[in-house]
């Protein structure tokens, strides 16, 4: 079985036609795709709940993790993109992992917070909200 | 506005049409690259391409580029060499977080 790390792996997104790592990264999750299905039971069916598959493959979003630093570039560049609002998307993006596979997206809305852990440094947390289905580089 | 390139770079989409491209290109999983990568050297004509000389990935090619990213040419440096460790996966020093060096293994 392959076992592939996950350090070097790598977010991207696209600044100014320029696909851009995004710095300072510690973790970051992949969003879950699944399809969407919805409740077909009525209220007079037996016990069994029944569900049907919408034809829908919904993808959540996509979190980030990174050191928190006022004057980097990531930080400015997330912080003025939620303030100019729906002009400034979609932005492609795109992971790779340390085995230099491919995983690509597209964002329709960011979001950014900052935490301070009990211990060691302040971190934010980058939110992106995705249209559309991720393409999986396998 | 334009900046110069300093480092390789992969191309992102921009315009309208580039996003339907991109979009295309990656649900045929269509072999890289989707449009040929910047190279070192080349010139971008864009807003906020003055964005790409702050994370150390061009230098300003003009007066308007250089006074928008407001930086010295030795923080325009550092932010290359920031930019060099960023892409090596060693920016913060930290080996629990860092990427390890080539051909280490720290499994």
């Amino acid at each position: 079985m392959a076992r592939i790390r996950t350090k070097g792996a790598k977010l991207q997104i696209t600044i100014s036609s320029t696909l851009t790592d995004i710095a300072q990264i510690i973790s970051f999750t992949e969003p879950t795709t699944e399809n969407q299905v919805e409740v077909t039971a009525t209220i007079d069916d037996s016990v069994g709940v029944t569900k049907s598959n919408t034809g829908y493959v919904d993808t959540s979003d996509l979190s980030a993790e990174i050191f928190f630093d006022k004057a980097s570039a990531t930080h400015e560049f997330i912080t003025d993109t939620i303030q100019t609002g729906a002009t400034a998307y979609p932005i492609a993006g795109k992971i790779i992992g340390s085995d230099s596979t491919e995983d690509t997206f597209s964002i329709v809305g960011l979001s950014i917070s900052k935490s301070f852990p009990e211990r060691g440094f302040q971190r934010a947390t980058i939110g992106m909200k995705l249209t559309g289905q991720i393409t999986y580089a396998t | 506005m334009k900046a110069q390139y300093v480092l390789p770079t992969d191309r992102g989409p921009d315009t309208p049409a580039e996003h339907k491209h991109w979009d295309e290109c990656r649900q045929k999983r269509a072999p890289k690259p989707w449009l040929p990568p910047w190279k070192p050297g080349d010139v971008i004509e864009h807003p906020e391409c003055w964005r790409l000389v702050r994370f150390g990935i061009c230098k300003p090619f003009d007066e308007e580029c250089r006074q928008r990213a407001g930086m010295t040419d030795e923080q325009i440096a550092e932010a290359i060499e920031m930019q060099k460790a960023v892409r090596a996966g060693q920016l913060t020093g930290d080996p629990t977080v860092d990427a390890p060096d080539e051909g280490d293994d720290d499994e």
